[in-house]
């Protein structure tokens, strides 16, 4: 077979595949959380058949615990969501915070993996791109945010900045305290800036990268 | 009988543990890999039950870190992925493997199973 996806859409597809793998991971484990609460409640009863007592503060603990489970897979269902429906519209108004903040929540079973805090401030200023792909642009902030996490001390923070500068709409990552010139150097992420017509401005003093759409006004 | 059970999601370890108990097993749980670490350098338990995907650490490379402290400690490893890699891995370590959501009875059956294979160490 001679078709090549090229290197935007196999990075594309990379994304789509990792955020699945690690949904379904997530689910599974509040599944299995959620099958223990269940046998709990087994053992429970099964006791009570034997000694006619029932403790209140177990069942509600059990039941505590089950609805934790249900708010964890709904918020992550709502936001799995979000991002399948990315794709509907190949060309649209993209809110940078709003995209920051759900790759953020995607990611986050790999930045906890380097024990990495991410936060995501408020946007100052237009953040926001008058036109682009949904999809691409939140792939680009996923690769970004797992370079970044390589020039982080492990148990740092990472703040992702959404902002403008010279009116163009940008993204700044801080808190790169291992910052240094081989940042965003490597495919796909060199090829995911030239096809969302973005570039990076390293600040090493600062510790920070900026990812500036610098094809769009913000 | 006593076991270690290590996994990330801690509300899964509290709550197994207190149904293995219920069967008569002795649980010390940790969300923490290091933390089982130094557990293990002080008190060897005759079986482990690990999370084979744990962040930052996999279940066989905690496996590897706890085996010498304590060389005739047998593992089970427990996954939510449930794939062909994984499955390859957990075999190939000759270790006892379970799917979650995990049935109790099977896991207890492994755990004596593995108990007495320790024994004949």
């Amino acid at each position: 077979m001679s078709f090549q996806y090229g290197a935007v859409g196999e990075a594309g597809l990379a994304f789509f595949g990792k955020v699945s793998s690690v949904a379904c991971h997530e689910l599974k484990n509040i599944l299995a959380i959620i099958n223990e609460n269940n046998g709990l409640l087994e053992d429970t009863v099964f006791m009570a058949q034997k000694s006619g007592a029932i403790e209140p503060e177990r069942l509600g603990r059990v039941c505590e615990g089950i609805a934790k489970q249900i708010h964890r897979a709904d918020e992550l269902l709502r936001q799995v969501s979000r991002f399948a429906h990315s794709v509907d519209q190949f060309y649209g108004a993209i809110d940078l915070e709003d995209c920051c903040r759900l790759v953020v929540f995607l990611a986050r079973r790999l930045t906890a993996a380097k024990k990495l805090t991410v936060e995501v401030e408020a946007a100052s200023g237009a953040a926001r791109l008058a036109g682009g792909n949904p999809f691409l642009v939140e792939n680009l902030v996923w690769t970004a945010l797992l370079e970044a996490m390589q020039f982080c001390e492990n148990g740092g923070t990472l703040r992702l900045v959404p902002g403008e500068r010279n009116g163009q709409p940008m993204v700044a990552f801080c808190g790169l305290n291992r910052l240094n010139e081989d940042f965003c150097s490597v495919s796909p992420l060199a090829e995911l800036l030239s096809a969302a017509s973005a570039s990076w401005e390293i600040h090493g003093s600062e510790q920070r990268c900026e990812l500036i759409f610098t094809g769009h006004e913000g | 009988m006593e076991i270690l059970l290590v996994d990330d999601e801690l509300e899964f370890i509290s709550t197994l543990a207190e149904r293995l108990r219920y069967r008569g097993i002795e649980v010390i749980y940790t969300a923490k890999p290091a933390e089982a670490v130094e557990l293990v350098k002080n008190h060897c338990f005759q079986v482990a039950v690990l999370d084979m995907k744990m962040p930052g650490i996999s279940g066989l490379e905690l496996e590897a870190q706890l085996q010498p402290y304590c060389p005739d400690m047998k593992f089970i490893f427990l996954t939510g992925h449930g794939s062909e890699e994984d499955y390859v891995a957990g075999k190939s370590v000759s270790a006892f493997y379970l799917l979650k959501p995990i049935n109790i009875e099977v896991l207890v059956a492994k755990i004596r199973e593995a108990a007495v294979s320790e024994g004949k160490a």
